[in-house]
């Protein structure tokens, strides 16, 4: 397994697996996604966000990380996370290998001091991999999310930068 | 008093409150928009909506603006943040209420949104009572959440209304 940076051509990859039973309603998707929404979000990225792609034998996308920093001029000390691993792929490590990569950036390169996510409040397996990189759950909010026809909830979780501000 | 939609016209009266509140004062303390309110409501898209209460007697004069942001993507259209800024001079008097009375009956009653949420400073009581007394609910608190006028890190309680079940 490889983790690289994202280009536009993993986009059919990236978006099929969005729209996969038990990923869409974690990533936000929706059955009817054009490859476009993933096509535009590649683009969409600056010099400041990052996003890598975990990758198998014959090029084949495992999973997602993405880092989007904050725009907002009293919060561009902070920046959101995202991971998705293929269904087939989970529990696997690949999550914890594209974290390690991601909080790597955040916290030596580009020194944010804040990072924050989103997660379904039953997603398990993805709290407890946050929470072993030091994600705290910060809210709970309600009726945040859908799943199934249902409202559902959602933890925001947050972590601050041990080393203290390198940037802010 | 009436609420009316924001016109271009409004810009500087807008931008003469900003300058005027502090960021610990505001309600959403990262408060992007209102710094510079011309290009703001140059900007507003089908999604935004943002209300000014003003006199009705002359002179007449703006005293606050609320803004309604429905999140565009299309998963979340259900949802939207509420930015609420009062003048100095017109706090206190209920006035922020019925501004932010105006901007949940257009999100329960013509939007029909789920969720409403705000960001407040952990000091702004005066906010947090007008909140709860709205229906709002603390979910939570986030650590260093912005940055205050005076460049320190500042937490913030993320609070957020569901839309009441209508009998």
């Amino acid at each position: 397994m490889e983790i690289r940076p994202v280009s536009t051509e993993d986009a059919e990859q990236i978006s099929r697996i969005r729209r996969l039973n038990g990923v869409r309603e974690e990533v936000l998707a929706v059955t009817s996604e054009r490859l476009d929404v993933t096509v535009d979000f590649i683009k969409s990225l600056s010099d400041e966000d990052r996003a890598f792609v975990a990758v198998e034998k014959k090029g084949e996308i495992a999973g997602m990380a993405v880092l989007i920093k904050n725009r907002s001029f009293r919060r561009r000390h902070s920046a959101m996370l995202a991971v998705m691993v293929a269904p087939y792929y989970q529990e696997k490590g690949i999550g914890t290998a594209l974290m390690k990569k991601l909080l790597d950036e955040a916290d030596q390169k580009l020194g944010l001091h804040r990072l924050e996510l989103l997660v379904l409040t039953d997603n398990t397996a993805a709290i407890n991999l946050y929470k072993k990189f030091g994600f705290k759950i910060e809210a709970t909010r309600k009726n945040a999310a859908v799943k199934g026809g249902r409202f559902v909830d959602e933890y925001f979780m947050g972590r601050l930068n041990k080393k203290g501000d390198s940037a802010r | 008093m009436i609420i009316r939609p924001v016109k271009l016209e409004d810009a500087h009266h807008i931008n003469e409150i900003s300058s005027d509140i502090s960021v610990r004062k505001s309600m959403n303390i990262s408060r992007a928009g209102f710094t510079d309110a011309e290009k703001l409501i140059k900007n507003l898209t089908p999604h935004d909506h943002l209300l000014v209460l003003e006199t009705e007697v002359k002179p007449i004069e703006i005293c606050g603006v609320v803004l309604l942001k429905v999140d565009p993507q299309i998963y979340l259209r259900r949802q939207a943040t509420l930015e609420i800024m009062m003048g100095a001079k017109w706090q206190s008097q209920g006035l922020g209420k019925a501004l932010m009375m105006a901007a949940l009956e257009l999100a329960d009653k013509e939007l029909m949104l789920e969720r409403v949420e705000v960001e407040i400073a952990l000091d702004n009581l005066n906010a947090l009572k007008l909140c709860k007394s709205m229906g709002f609910k603390v979910e939570g608190t986030a650590k260093d959440w912005a940055v205050s006028d005076d460049g320190e890190f500042i937490d913030a309680y993320l609070m957020a209304r569901c839309r009441p079940r209508l009998k």
